[in-house]
């Protein structure tokens, strides 16, 4: 069962909502980029210079690939954390929106359910199309405050069930 | 010369560690689910200790005097 510090008793999670699989996707494929172009070159490097790989040159080349790795492993990792800790938790009284910013920013908001006014939803682009994924956006009654999904899956959805879990707060059920 | 490519290193490597730790504390501190975080942690650690430990190995293995690297000022 999920807990998050600061629930109440009787508060029941309904949804985490994480940002789409894709969001992390792109992130990835980045890096995947970068990995090709650096053992690529180093490739390219010992095809054109093959005296490189002599018993120094070859375990200075190893010592770099090693690295590299290490690097690769920790930044995949920090990329990793700040897609998954970034999260909407709905549970049937409010709505916790905890942002992760990198390894040092986190900040966290609530919005109860009296006090959504307007939620919209935006689906831009053609992966986000077909993929089904975009921003939501709550408006409650105080003007500057605003709660967003950002990236998430079926964002027509989430609207549908938040509208819903605010109906019946308004009816008191 | 040799001992300032130890301390550039011994400095990186700090760092790596630092990240580790970082990246460790985020997964036991933030989770939702217990379970699924000491899974994460134990992922995470089997492969970044294996690979800070031959990194350092690695490292310590270099032949900085055969590589033209004086090994003195």
């Amino acid at each position: 069962m999920l807990t998050f510090p600061g629930q109440k008793d009787t508060e029941q999670v309904l949804h985490v909502v994480h940002r789409h699989w894709f969001n992390l996707l792109s992130h990835f494929f980045l890096l995947f980029v970068i990995f090709i172009v650096i053992f690529g070159g180093i490739s390219f490097f010992l095809i054109l210079f093959p005296e490189a790989t002599d018993a120094g040159g070859k375990k200075v080349l190893v010592f770099v690939q090693n690295s590299f790795f290490l690097f690769m492993w920790l930044y995949c990792f920090m990329l990793w954390i700040d897609y998954y800790f970034d999260v909407w938790i709905i549970t049937d009284e409010r709505i916790l929106n905890i942002e992760q910013k990198g390894l040092f920013i986190r900040t966290i908001s609530e919005v109860h359910y009296s006090r959504i006014q307007d939620i919209s939803t935006s689906v831009n682009g053609i992966i986000p199309t077909v993929l089904n994924f975009g921003d939501l956006l709550l408006q409650t009654a105080s003007e500057n405050e605003r709660v967003s999904f950002r990236q998430v899956g079926d964002p027509n959805g989430l609207k549908d069930e938040i509208m819903r879990l605010a109906k019946r707060d308004r009816l008191g059920l | 010369m040799q001992s300032l490519f130890g301390l550039f290193y011994t400095l990186l490597f700090l760092c790596y560690i630092f990240a580790a730790i970082f990246v460790v504390f985020h997964i036991l501190r933030y989770s939702l689910d217990r379970k699924k975080a000491l899974l994460g942690v134990a992922f995470f650690l089997s492969v970044a200790v294996i690979l800070l430990f031959v990194n350092a190995i690695l490292f310590f293995s270099l032949p900085f005097s055969e590589l033209g690297i004086p090994t003195s000022f």
